[in-house]
């Protein structure tokens, strides 16, 4: 009994000199890495979200779960784009982002511009539970308008998307 | 070869046929006459019971003039003049378009406005540079540029002065842009294809003409003519010296695996089949132009452009 609870206090110790080491900053490369994974994530669920909204699919009791999605996605927006993980001349390893300086540059800019992100998706899941499908469709086109108002001023045009397939 | 309704202005240098001779013209030929007057007919009536001035504003749209022509970046008016537009070719401000008379184009004829839509002249005679599209333009109805005059004439008068070109010298003459026109510019009316369905001429007009598409997504050469081999195939040299993607039927670089509701869907919203959106210039054709266009237009578009033949390998999307 006691070895047990000595074995559980050494683990708790340890864990304990851990924690400092979890809250420090991530990599910018990771940062990075995780940034592009959420936007896929968030595509893949707006992707999911209009197949079935325009009635492609048949699961309107999965469109929830993707609005919700959508909403939870938006909101870790402010935190995904730290200092350290704007565009750098960076070495080989940096993976490559599209994220424009502007971000940076111009914070307030980017802050409203994700602000309204999050304020149209919050709608859209709030829209996405009434289940009145004309008011979703209006409410995903405002979500897509705040998408693509924060694509063409804050990130590289994918120009190199294709480049991918070949 | 069919006959079209002759411009009333001489110096026009439409293909019509103004003798409109029927005598010879084979059973076959004229059957296609009929069928191209026919589809003539259809385009004349979409939009009938709308007036000239609703009309020609919905035309304004699908014909992207607010994209080039409002300033959005320097808070300037509606179509008073635009922001800069920087080519390979130097810089342009697009002027003022609305009917203010002395810094706008409040004192044009009906005569002006169609010789600069159509044939790439301002009133004075100057030739304009080819980036404004009139090389695209010069395949609209008369009707349709009429319409489009109508709507610019019933908006307010802003008072904006035109900003000039920032061009190299040897291009700062409007002389180099008349060289230009006479090389490699012909006006030519769209012409229906009378083998095809309506929506896909419609969508051939508005792609080629009023969209006047090619101007970013087909390649040009040196002499900023474009390659009407690799039409609509990318061009890796767009506006802002950006790379504007193929989309034409390649299935690797183009839009063949689109469906037609995929491209209607993105011409409404933004939104690429993946469920991203997109940035960019194609954010403000979105905004301006593609998006106020009517369901059966933007059906129209993605038919003509399903219809297309994928573009051959090459420099596509300018990868």
């Amino acid at each position: 009994m006691r070895r047990r609870t000595a074995g559980i206090t050494t683990i708790l110790t340890i864990g304990a000199c851990l924690l400092p080491t979890l809250g420090a900053a991530a990599k910018p490369a990771d940062t990075i890495k995780y940034r592009h994974a959420v936007m896929e994530g968030m595509s893949a669920h707006v992707n999911a979200f209009m197949l079935i909204a325009t009635n492609k699919i048949d699961g309107r009791q999965f469109l929830q779960n993707h609005g919700d999605a959508i909403a939870d996605l938006s909101g870790e927006l402010d935190s995904l784009f730290p200092a350290d993980s704007a565009p750098s001349s960076g070495g080989s390893e940096e993976p490559e982002t599209h994220a424009l300086p502007a971000i940076w540059d111009e914070s307030e800019k980017f802050a409203a511009a994700v602000t309204k992100m999050q304020e149209a998706a919050a709608t859209l899941q709030e829209t996405t539970r009434s289940g009145d499908n004309k008011a979703i469709m209006g409410a995903f086109a405002a979500a897509g308008k705040a998408c693509k108002g924060c694509h063409e001023d804050f990130r590289a045009e994918e120009e190199d998307d294709h480049d991918h397939e070949h | 070869m069919p006959v079209l309704p002759c411009p009333p202005f001489r110096h026009l240098p439409t293909r019509c046929r103004p003798d409109g001779r029927i005598n010879g013209l084979t059973a076959r030929r004229l059957l296609g006459t009929v069928a191209t007057a026919g589809l003539l007919l259809v385009f004349s009536q979409v939009y009938a019971g709308a007036t000239d001035i609703e009309r020609g504003g919905y035309l304004v749209h699908a014909g992207g003039c607010i994209s080039c022509h409002t300033a959005d970046d320097e808070g300037g008016g509606p179509l008073a003049g635009g922001d800069a537009l920087v080519t390979a070719f130097g810089t342009f401000y697009a002027p003022n378009i609305t009917p203010d008379a002395e810094t706008g184009i409040g004192t044009w004829s009906d005569e002006d406005f169609l010789r600069a839509m159509h044939e790439g002249s301002r009133p004075d005679g100057a030739h304009y540079y080819p980036v404004f599209p009139y090389t695209a333009y010069a395949g609209l109805t008369i009707d349709d540029v009429m319409a489009i005059k109508a709507y610019l004439f019933s908006l307010p008068p802003i008072r904006q002065r035109n900003r000039a070109h920032e061009l190299p010298w040897y291009l700062s003459s409007r002389l180099a842009a008349g060289a230009w026109k006479l090389l490699f510019f012909t006006a030519e009316r769209f012409m229906p294809d009378a083998s095809r369905a309506a929506p896909w001429n419609r969508g051939a007009y508005l792609v080629h003409h009023l969209g006047h598409c090619g101007e970013c997504h087909t390649p040009r050469n040196v002499l900023g003519v474009t390659d009407s081999a690799r039409e609509l195939a990318g061009n890796p040299a767009g506006p802002d010296g950006k790379k504007v993607p193929d989309i034409t039927a390649n299935r690797d670089t183009g839009i063949g695996r689109w469906s037609a509701d995929e491209i209607e869907f993105f011409l409404e919203l933004g939104m690429l089949p993946d469920g991203d959106f997109t940035g960019g210039a194609m954010s403000s054709v979105i905004d301006d132009n593609t998006s106020h266009l009517s369901a059966a237009d933007r059906h129209a578009i993605a038919t003509y452009l399903r219809s297309l033949p994928a573009a051959p390998a090459g420099d596509n999307s300018g990868s």
